[in-house]
Formats: structure tokens, sequence, C-alpha cells
């Protein structure tokens, strides 16, 4: 899988970021990934509930109260 | 005179200094527009009125070198502590905290330039970030540049502290910029392997980071993310740290106290002796050292002092560390010390961060040394002057309870080496004072082999 995960890489053009410390190319390209797979497992976690409609408040825009 | 703050060198849009013994941050005129985007879009009101982020005041001098544009003075937080003295809900909330704040600065379309684990500071039990320069304009559509010192700095150590143990929060005084994240993988659990937390945020990181090694110097247009999507890597990386836990179950100290061999009476005069201490010389800032769980730390913080409570065990820590913290305390500081090797100073020119024992120089007015000294002499040899030393070192007054050899907390140490220690006794530690101590009150603990003392540096 992660082989997988890698060759999405390819599809990535390189990152040029201006910052006083080093984001690192491959962190702020990783996050385009992690972005898509954790939006792909939000996607189908949101299909399988309405196919099973066990349908719940989902909180997509959560405020920051926690810890308060 | 003007003095450069050890830890502030690397930002170029401003720095903290010395002036006269008051610290000051200095906002470079390259740092405008950050700064007026924290002032002026309300970030900084909502941040200061949620205590997120320390309070300052605009002020008109001294300038702290060329390049100047603002000059602000800071709140102090009364104790500096590092990631690495931390226990592991300490670090856990550190770590919430910054991905709060985060989330807070993007709804002012702000974002954190950096995310240093060193901008979080603890008042007592309160997280606090006191970076006010890491605020930047939010560029739309731009990848979270704070993302691998977050992994590195938050994830990366408590990972390793949940999934094998918590004393490898020392790792993070090695690697100062955060503990690198192919070292993690290699280290962590296998059970790991495949959580979504640790699939993506270390292990695929990992793999970026040594794929794209060597091409940051090609140039091409950045990968672009969306507002949304980056909203969706703070809520994993929340949700991942929230799911990470650590028990310390029954560890060496955690249930010290239990243990003890003395009546509750005399653990009473114990007490009655620390609250009368300080209750005479009213202390600002106290060091508990072997600090346990706390419970002579909360009898000085209730005598008006702030109480840095340290620990080598991360159990005794950790509980501390919950109780003021579900108490929402502001005066007692758990942190993990061991006192045989006390944090060093680290990091550039080895001044970056200070040493534990330069942090509580000049600023401590009570040290306690509560059942600790007869470890330090008979479990580790180290010399009663040299332990005087430390004492006088850290702090102006003392409480010291001295625990003779019939006791039989003592005696179990004894029990499994040569007794070497000849000058082990009342009159050798009252020896082992002179010329650094004078005893200023001295109480025999009735029913145990114990006697409390005063002593103020001379």
């Amino acid at each position: 899988m992660l082989m997988i995960l890698a060759a999405m890489f390819l599809l990535v053009p390189i990152v040029s970021a201006f910052a006083y410390i080093d984001p690192g190319t491959g962190s702020m390209i990783v996050q385009v990934v992690i972005a898509a797979l954790v939006g792909g497992a939000a996607f189908i976690g949101a299909f399988w509930r309405k196919l099973f409609r066990k349908r719940r408040g989902q909180d997509d825009d959560k405020t920051d109260t926690e810890n308060e | 005179m003007m003095k450069a703050h050890p830890s502030s060198f690397r930002d170029p849009l401003g720095f903290m200094f010395e002036q006269d013994g008051v610290l000051y941050r200095q906002v470079n005129e390259s740092c405008r527009t950050n700064y007026e985007g924290l002032m002026g879009s309300g970030l900084y009101d909502e941040l200061v009125a949620k205590q997120l982020l320390v309070p300052h005041v605009e002020v008109d001098a001294p300038r702290g070198g060329a390049g100047a544009w603002r000059i602000l003075k800071p709140d102090l937080v009364p104790f500096i502590s590092y990631p690495y003295e931390w226990s592991f809900s300490q670090l856990k909330k550190a770590a919430l905290t910054t991905l709060r704040i985060q989330r807070i600065a993007l709804k002012h379309d702000m974002s954190l330039r950096d995310s240093s684990a060193f901008n979080v500071q603890f008042i007592g039990a309160r997280p606090v970030f006191i970076d006010t320069l890491s605020f930047e304009r939010s560029i739309e559509g731009r990848p979270w540049v704070g993302y691998r010192q977050f992994c590195q700095h938050f994830l990366a150590p408590l990972f390793l502290m949940a999934g094998c143990d918590p004393r490898l929060s020392v790792l993070s005084a090695s690697w100062i910029d955060g503990i690198p994240l192919d070292i993690v993988r290699g280290l962590a659990p296998r059970r790991y392997r495949w959580k979504p937390g640790f699939l993506t945020h270390i292990r695929l990181h990992a793999k970026a980071q040594e794929r794209f090694q060597e091409a940051a110097s090609r140039r091409s247009t950045p990968p672009r993310l969306s507002r949304a999507s980056l909203t969706r890597i703070l809520d994993s990386l929340r949700s991942t740290i929230e799911g990470l836990s650590w028990n310390p179950g029954k560890t060496q100290w955690a249930d010290y106290y239990a243990k003890t061999n003395y009546s509750e009476e005399a653990m009473e005069l114990k007490k009655r002796f620390v609250a009368s201490v300080v209750d005479e010389i009213r202390p600002g800032q106290v060091v508990d050292l072997g600090a346990n769980t706390g419970e002579f730390s909360t009898i000085a913080a209730r005598g008006g002092a702030y109480v840095v409570a340290t620990d080598m065990d991360h159990g005794a820590v950790e509980l501390c560390f919950r109780r003021t913290s579900a108490e929402k305390d502001t005066s007692i500081l758990p942190l993990v010390v061991d006192l045989t090797s006390p944090t060093p100073a680290v990091g550039w020119m080895n001044a970056e961060r200070a040493s534990f024992l330069d942090r509580c120089s000049g600023k401590t007015d009570l040290v306690l040394a509560l059942a600790l000294i007869h470890h330090l002499v008979i479990g580790n040899n180290v010399p009663l002057r040299s332990v005087m030393e430390l004492l006088a070192r850290a702090g102006t007054h003392a409480i010291v309870e001295f625990i003779d050899k019939r006791d039989s907390q003592v005696q179990r140490l004894l029990a499994s080496r040569e007794d070497i220690f000849d000058g082990y006794s009342e009159t050798g530690f009252e020896n082992a004072l002179s010329g650094l101590f004078r005893i200023v009150r001295k109480q025999q603990i009735a029913g145990a082999h114990r006697v409390m003392y005063h002593v103020q540096r001379i």
C-alpha cells in the first residue's frame, strides 16, 4: 500500500515555499496526499453511514470549544 | 546593557532581548505585515481572552538592534520548562493547544509559521503560547509550513511515549528540532503500523521526506491545499493525538506515600513544619526536589508560592499533572527532572535551552528536599557536602529532611550493598552545612528517625 501512496507523490509538483524554518519539501507535498486520503476516508465513511442509515450529527466544522 | 536572548536568533523577523533585567521582544520592520495581521484581525484579542497567548504591551524604548519597528514587553511565564521535562499528558496538552491555536488563527486568515514545542509553556497546569511573532497571514492554497515541525516536535515523541516508554521524552533533548520521523517509524511498536494517524503522519510523511530530500532545489508550482483540506489535516492530527494515552500504573514512586514507614502523625508534623516555614518566609518561587505527586508542593502553593515540583519518575509527575490539570491549578508546575543528572543546557552554543539548575538559581526562594537526600547519598554515592552545594546553588532557603540509618527506607537502600557511608549521620549532615547554610530551625519528627531542618544560605 505504501508503494501505491508513494506513487501518488509523482503526481504532485515540487514545492517552493518561503518560510524562515525549512518546511521540508516532502512535508509540504505529503499534506496534499494525506488530505486526499483523509477526505476519501471521510467520504467513504459518510457513504457507508448513509447506506446503513446510521446518520449522526457530523461536526465537519468543529469550533474550538474543546479543552475549555 | 542589551543582551539578546540565547534562544532567539533563528527568526529574521524579530528577537527577544534583555535590558536591565527586563525581557523585551523586538518586532522588525520585516514583520510589520504579520504583526499587524495578528493585532488587527482580532486573533490576538481572541487568543489572549482564551488565555492561549501571553499578553504584551507595546513600549517606546529600548531598541534591541537594527531594523526595529516595535518593541513589546510580554508578560512573563514564571518558570521556563522544556518538552523533555514534561510528562506524557503535558506534551499531549501542549500539542492539542498548538492545534487549537492554529484552528483559531485560520479563522482569522492567519496561520502559525512554525510549531515548535518550545513555543508552548506552562503556567502551572495551563499551557500558553509564548511566541507572538509566530503568526503570519495565511496564504490561500498553501500547505501548512509548520506541519513538519508539528509532527517531529509533538506527534513523534507522543507516539514513542505512548507506544514504547514515556522516558523516551529525553530524545527531544538530543534532537531539539524534533525527533526524526524515520527514528519513530523504526522504534514504534508494530501495532501502530496500520493505524491511520501513524500510517499517514509518520510513515508516509517519513517516506515523503526521504523521497524529496534531494529534490528541494528543483522549483515548480507549489502544491495547492484548500482551506478545507488543511482543516482536515488539523482534525486528523487532533484525533490521532486524542487517541494516544499512557497510564502510569504501578511505578516505583507513584505509590510511594502508601509505602512510607511513618505514622499519619509524623506526616502531619512534617506538613506543619513546611507550612510554618512557608508562612514565615513567604517565598515567591519554590522548587520541590523529589516532589513525587506534589503533596508538599501543594502546601507551599497554598502559602502563595509558585512551585516547580520535580521528580525523576514519569508516573509521579503524570499523576501530579493530572490532578493539577483537573483542578485548573496555575501555581504548581510538575516536571520530570532526574537530580543525579539534571536537565543539561542544550542547543546552539550549549546556551539555547538553559540547564535546570541555571533556571532555578537566583530566582528560587525556597528548596524542598524531603525524603530525598538519602537517595542521593546512599543510592547514588553523592557526598553529603555535595548535596548541600546543589541545594545552595538552587535556592536561598531550604527545608531538608534528614533520615538516619536506623530508618527502614535507608535500611532498604543499604540492604544490597556495603555500608561505606560513615559520615552519614545527623552530626555529619550538620557539618556538611558549614560555610553554605545556617540552621534556622530544627525539629525531630517524633516516632521516626527523621529530623526536619530549615536552613538559610549564608
